[in-house]
């Protein structure tokens, strides 16, 4: 039982770091250079969000999401981005850990229906931020853009529980 | 409270789809609402506001000639203001989105700058429709 815990632990704190990781890689490469709205990214992390809600369940990856948003607040030095990563992280999360229990959806429904929630998230955080309207224009862009962030990081979470399918984590 | 893994569909299913198309109707649903084809006509007005307050209002159709202005917080920005739109110049901010963004020239547009809280608007010569607190 200690033995599992431990493991458990193990197990969330390196998907945390690996969530921490890929927002930070994410940052090398703006995505912000192609599509110039503030906001539009990748969402690398939310793979790491996918799969920790199917493999360790909604408890573990809400920890994961809370944990990977205050540390990388943290690192980023930036308070106000909480906020931000905050509510796009936990709409995501909600709406993903409802979706996947419809049986008909695919790994790529779900992430496209999470890419499309951190959106509406953030823009849900920059309409207290900045306390005006006009940030809804944005929108619409972003979710044309996170149908497809969604179906890349959907795509990428496939190839991944394909390879884990392979190795067994708890137990 | 354990969690037993589950394994998801890993190929695309037509219920993805359904997915992509509500996603797709939102998006229209929100553009309509934001982008109203009437505030696209007349003169354009350049609503400058930050933390939620009005800074500056200039009618760009009455200007003679391009103007500059410049807000200062947390960072700094050059605003430029000119006759057929407004674009930011230069900006001290970390994240350089509002310079990225460009020159904007028609009504409902905005050019935002998270990290100040910046947010510059172009209103139609209906004026404000959307009154805010």
């Amino acid at each position: 039982m200690q033995h599992k815990k431990t493991r458990d632990l193990a197990l969330c704190a390196l998907l945390t770091a690996l969530a921490l990781g890929l927002s930070t890689m994410e940052n090398l490469f703006p995505v912000t250079l192609l599509i110039p709205l503030p906001g539009v990214k990748l969402g690398l992390a939310n793979i790491v969000t996918v799969f920790a809600l199917y493999r360790l369940g909604p408890a573990r990856a809400f920890a994961i999401v809370i944990v990977r948003c205050f540390l990388g607040a943290m690192f980023a030095g930036n308070l106000s981005a909480l906020l931000f990563s905050l509510l796009g992280g936990l709409a995501a999360m909600s709406v993903m850990s409802g979706l996947r229990h419809i049986r008909q959806l695919s790994i790529f429904g779900v992430s496209i229906a999470g890419a499309a929630a951190h959106n509406i998230g953030q823009i849900c955080a920059a309409l207290i931020a900045m306390g005006s309207v006009h940030v809804l224009g944005y929108l619409p862009v972003l979710l044309a853009v996170s149908l497809l962030t969604g179906s890349l990081t959907g795509f990428i979470s496939g190839l991944l529980f394909r390879a884990m399918n392979h190795i067994k984590l708890s137990h | 409270m354990s969690c037993k893994p589950s394994q998801p569909k890993l190929r695309p299913t037509l219920a993805d789809g359904l997915v992509l198309l509500c996603v797709v109707v939102l998006t229209v649903a929100v553009s309509f609402f934001v982008y109203r084809p009437s505030e696209n006509t007349g003169a354009l007005t350049a609503v400058i506001s930050q933390d939620g307050t009005i800074l500056r209002q200039v009618q760009l159709s009455a200007l003679t000639e391009p103007s500059t202005l410049e807000v200062t917080g947390s960072h700094t920005t050059k605003i430029l203001l000119e006759r057929d739109g407004v674009s930011v110049t230069a900006t001290d901010c970390p994240s350089q989105d509002c310079l990225h963004t460009g020159k904007i020239t028609r009504a409902g547009q905005s050019i935002v700058c998270l990290p100040q809280h910046l947010v510059i608007h172009l209103e139609g010569s209906g004026g404000a429709d959307l009154v805010l607190g």
